[in-house]
C-alpha cells in the first residue's frame, strides 16, 4: 500500500530547507565579509623590526597606517643575542608607502589592546623588499608618563619647599636687603647727577685748556708774523741804504771834478752819508741778532703748547677735574748763589 | 645681622653694587671752578716755572712778574710771596742783585701778610744774596734771621749750613766750615733734600781739601759727585770734578787732577757753559 504524505507537511519542509538554505548563504556572506575584514583576500608584503623586549607584542597584534589596520603581528623569533624580531604582514598597497627609514611605534592607551602604529618616514629611498627592516620604538604609557613626570616634579617641589622655608625664616634679612636696595637705588641716582656735573665741568675745563692751547699758537703764530716783519724792515732799510751810498759815490764825483769850493759841504754831505750808512748797518745788525733770538722765542712757546697738551694727555680725565695747583716758590737750595754756583777763585 | 651669599648671582650682584660704591665715591663732590685771576696766577706761575727750568730767564721774569699781578690783584699773599721769591731767584741769576733784593724786601717789610715760612724763605734768599755781594756779615746776620723764623720742622737748615759753611770757607776758617758743611750734610740727610746734601758735601770736601784731609775730602767729592750724577746736573756735576781735581792736586796727584779737570771741561762744553770752560781751561794752563 502506498502512503501519501499530506500536502500542508510537504510546504513546510520546503520552508525550512529554504530557511537553512539562507541562513547558511548568510554566514558565508558573513564569513566572507570578515575574511575580507582580516584582509584575507589582499596581497601581503612582509616586514619586520628588532625589539629589545615583545613584551605587549603578541602574534596578530595589530599594525596601523594613520589610525587604519593595515596588517598584523605574525610572527615574534627570539634572537641569539635576546633580542626578539617581529614579522609584520601588511596589505601590499600600504607596503609602497613606507620609506627606508619607516618606522613602528608601539603603542598602548588605557584599557585598549596594544597596536603598532606605522610611521612611514621621510626618506627619499623607498623601504627595501629584499630587507624590509624598519625601526621601532615604544611611546610611554600613562603610567610611565606619570611616573616621569613625579620623578622630575619631586626635586623641584622638594626645592621649592626649601626656599619658602629660608624665606620664611629669613623674612628679616629680605626686608632689609629691600631696604639696602632701595637706599642703594636712591644713591646710584645721586651718584648720577653727579657724574653729570662732574662730565659738565670736566667739559667745561677742556674747552678752557683747548682755548688757551690755542691762544698760545695764536701767540706763535703772532711771534713768527713779527719776526717775518722785522726781516722785511732790515731788508728795507738795506735796500735803502744802497742807492743812498750810490748817489753819495756819484756826489763826490761831480763835487771833486766841477766844484772845489763846494768840497767842504761835500765833505759834509759825505760825512752824513756815512752816518746814514752807519745806520743802515746798525739795523742790520740788529735784525741779525733779533732774528734768530726771534726764532728761539718761538720754540719756548712750541714747548709751552706741548708741555700744555701733554698734561692735558697725561691728567686727564681726574687731574683736570681738580683746581690748578697754586703758584709755588722754587725751593732754596745754597747753589743759586753765583759764589758757590762757579768754580771759585785760586 | 648676618646673611651668606652661596649663590654666583648673588655674589655678581654685590660685586655688581661695590663697583657702583667705588664709582659714587669716586665721582665726589665737584671742585669749585678757579677764577679768572686765581686761575692766570696759576698757569703764568707754571709756565713761568718751566721757561725757568729751561733756563729762559726773560720769559721767566715776565710770566712770574704776571702771576704777581694776578696774585696781587686778589690779595693772595701766598702766590704773591711765592711769585716774589721766584723772582728774586731769576733777578739774581740775571746778576740782578738791586731787584732781587727789592722783590725781597717786599716780603721782610710785611711778615703779618706773607706769614713766617714765606718771612724765613726771604731772608734765607737774602742770605744768598749778599754771599754774592759780597757781604758776609750781612749774609751772616740774615741767615740767623732766617733761623729764627723758620718754623719747626725747619726744612731750611741745610740751606743756612752751607752758607755759614761757605762764608767761614771764604774767610779762611777750613775747620769751622768743615764742622759746619757736615752738619748741613746730616741736615738735607734727614730733611730729604738731596741736592743740598750734594751741596753740602762739596762743602765738606772743599773744607777737608783746605785742612789737608786729602783722603776724606775724596771721598765727601766723590758722595756729591755721584748725587749730583743720579740728579742729572751738569753744573754741579762739573763742580764736583773741578774740586776733585784740586783735591788731587793737593795730593800731588797731577795725572789724576788733569783728568778730572778734563772731565770737567768735557761736562761744561756739553752743559754750554762757556764760564764754566774758561775757568778750567784756566786752570789746566797753570
Amino acid at each position: 500500500m502506498k502512503s501519501v504524505q499530506p500536502p500542508k507537511s510537504r510546504s513546510m519542509r520546503r520552508q525550512v530547507l529554504a530557511v537553512l538554505a539562507f541562513g547558511a548563504l548568510l554566514a558565508a556572506l558573513l564569513a566572507a565579509g570578515v575574511a575580507y575584514r582580516h584582509g584575507t583576500f589582499w596581497n601581503k608584503a612582509e616586514l619586520y623590526f628588532i625589539a629589545d623586549s615583545a613584551a605587549g607584542i603578541g602574534t596578530g597584534t595589530t599594525v596601523r597606517l594613520s589610525g587604519f589596520r593595515v596588517g598584523t603581528v605574525t610572527g615574534l623569533e627570539l634572537r641569539p643575542d635576546h633580542k626578539v624580531k617581529v614579522s609584520l604582514k601588511i596589505n601590499e598597497e600600504q607596503f609602497g608607502q613606507l620609506r627606508a627609514d619607516a618606522t613602528a611605534v608601539w603603542v598602548k592607551e588605557q584599557l585598549q589592546a596594544a597596536t603598532l602604529d606605522l610611521q612611514p618616514g621621510g626618506s627619499a629611498a623607498a623601504l627595501s623588499k629584499h630587507d624590509p627592516h624598519i625601526g621601532f620604538t615604544r611611546r610611554g604609557t600613562l603610567t610611565e608618563i606619570a611616573s616621569d613626570l613625579r620623578s622630575r616634579l619631586a626635586p623641584i617641589l622638594d626645592d621649592v619647599k626649601a626656599l619658602t622655608g629660608t624665606v620664611r625664616e629669613r623674612q628679616g634679612d629680605i626686608a632689609e636687603l629691600v631696604r639696602n636696595a632701595n637706599a642703594a637705588s636712591q644713591e646710584l641716582a645721586g651718584a648720577v647727577k653727579e657724574m653729570r656735573a662732574l662730565a659738565a665741568e670736566a667739559r667745561t675745563q677742556l674747552g678752557a685748556i683747548g682755548s688757551r692751547a690755542q691762544a698760545t699758537l695764536d701767540g706763535a703764530r703772532a711771534t713768527m708774523a713779527g719776526t717775518r716783519a722785522t726781516a722785511a724792515q732790515a731788508q728795507a732799510a738795506m735796500q735803502r741804504v744802497g742807492p743812498l751810498l750810490g748817489q753819495a759815490e756819484q756826489a763826490l764825483q761831480s763835487l771833486n771834478g766841477a766844484l772845489p769850493p763846494l768840497l767842504e759841504k761835500a765833505n759834509d754831505t759825505l760825512a752824513g752819508l756815512r752816518e746814514i750808512a752807519r745806520d743802515g748797518r746798525t739795523v742790520s745788525a740788529a735784525a741779525a741778532t733779533g732774528v734768530p733770538s726771534m726764532l728761539g722765542s718761538v720754540q719756548p712757546l712750541l714747548d709751552d703748547t706741548r708741555d700744555t697738551l701733554q698734561g692735558v694727555r697725561q691728567a686727564w680725565p681726574l687731574s683736570t677735574l681738580l683746581p690748578a695747583p697754586g703758584p709755588a716758590a722754587l725751593p732754596l737750595d745754597s747753589h743759586d748763589a753765583m759764589a758757590l754756583r762757579e768754580p771759585a777763585l785760586r | 645681622m648676618r646673611w651668606r651669599c652661596a649663590s654666583r648671582r648673588c655674589a655678581e650682584g654685590v660685586a655688581a653694587a661695590l663697583l657702583l660704591g667705588a664709582l659714587a665715591g669716586c665721582a665726589g663732590a665737584p671742585k669749585r671752578a678757579p677764577s679768572p685771576a686765581q686761575e692766570a696766577a696759576a698757569t703764568s706761575s707754571q709756565s713761568a716755572a718751566r721757561a725757568w727750568r729751561r733756563g729762559d730767564l726773560d720769559k721767566a721774569l715776565d710770566l712770574y712778574a704776571k702771576a704777581l699781578a694776578a696774585a696781587d690783584s686778589i690779595e693772595d699773599f701766598d702766590a704773591g710771596g711765592a711769585a716774589l721769591l721766584n723772582l728774586a731767584l731769576v733777578h739774581a741769576r740775571r746778576d740782578e742783585l738791586r731787584e732781587a733784593h727789592a722783590r725781597i724786601d717786599r716780603i721782610l717789610a710785611a711778615p703779618e701778610r706773607y706769614g713766617a715760612a714765606l718771612h724765613a724763605q726771604a731772608a734765607a734768599r737774602k742770605a744768598l744774596l749778599y754771599l754774592d755781594e759780597p757781604d758776609f756779615d750781612a749774609a751772616l746776620q740774615w741767615a740767623q734771621a732766617a733761623q729764627k723764623a723758620c718754623v719747626e720742622p725747619c726744612v731750611l737748615g741745610a740751606v743756612l749750613s752751607d752758607v755759614r759753611a761757605h762764608v767761614a770757607l771764604e774767610r779762611g776758617d777750613p775747620a769751622l766750615a768743615a764742622t759746619l758743611a757736615a752738619r748741613g750734610v746730616e741736615q738735607a740727610h734727614a730733611a730729604g733734600q738731596e741736592a743740598e746734601r750734594a751741596n753740602a758735601l762739596r762743602l765738606l770736601g772743599r773744607a777737608q781739601t783746605r785742612t789737608g784731609r786729602t783722603t776724606e775730602a775724596a771721598d765727601s767729592l766723590a758722595q756729591a759727585l755721584a748725587i749730583d750724577r743720579s740728579l742729572g746736573l751738569p753744573e754741579r756735576v762739573a763742580l764736583d770734578l773741578v774740586y776733585a781735581a784740586e783735591n788731587e792736586e793737593r795730593r800731588a796727584q797731577k795725572t789724576l787732577a788733569k783728568e778730572y779737570y778734563e772731565r770737567a771741561l768735557s761736562v761744561y762744553r756739553a752743559a754750554g757753559n762757556r764760564r764754566g770752560v774758561d775757568a778750567v781751561r784756566a786752570r789746566l794752563s797753570q
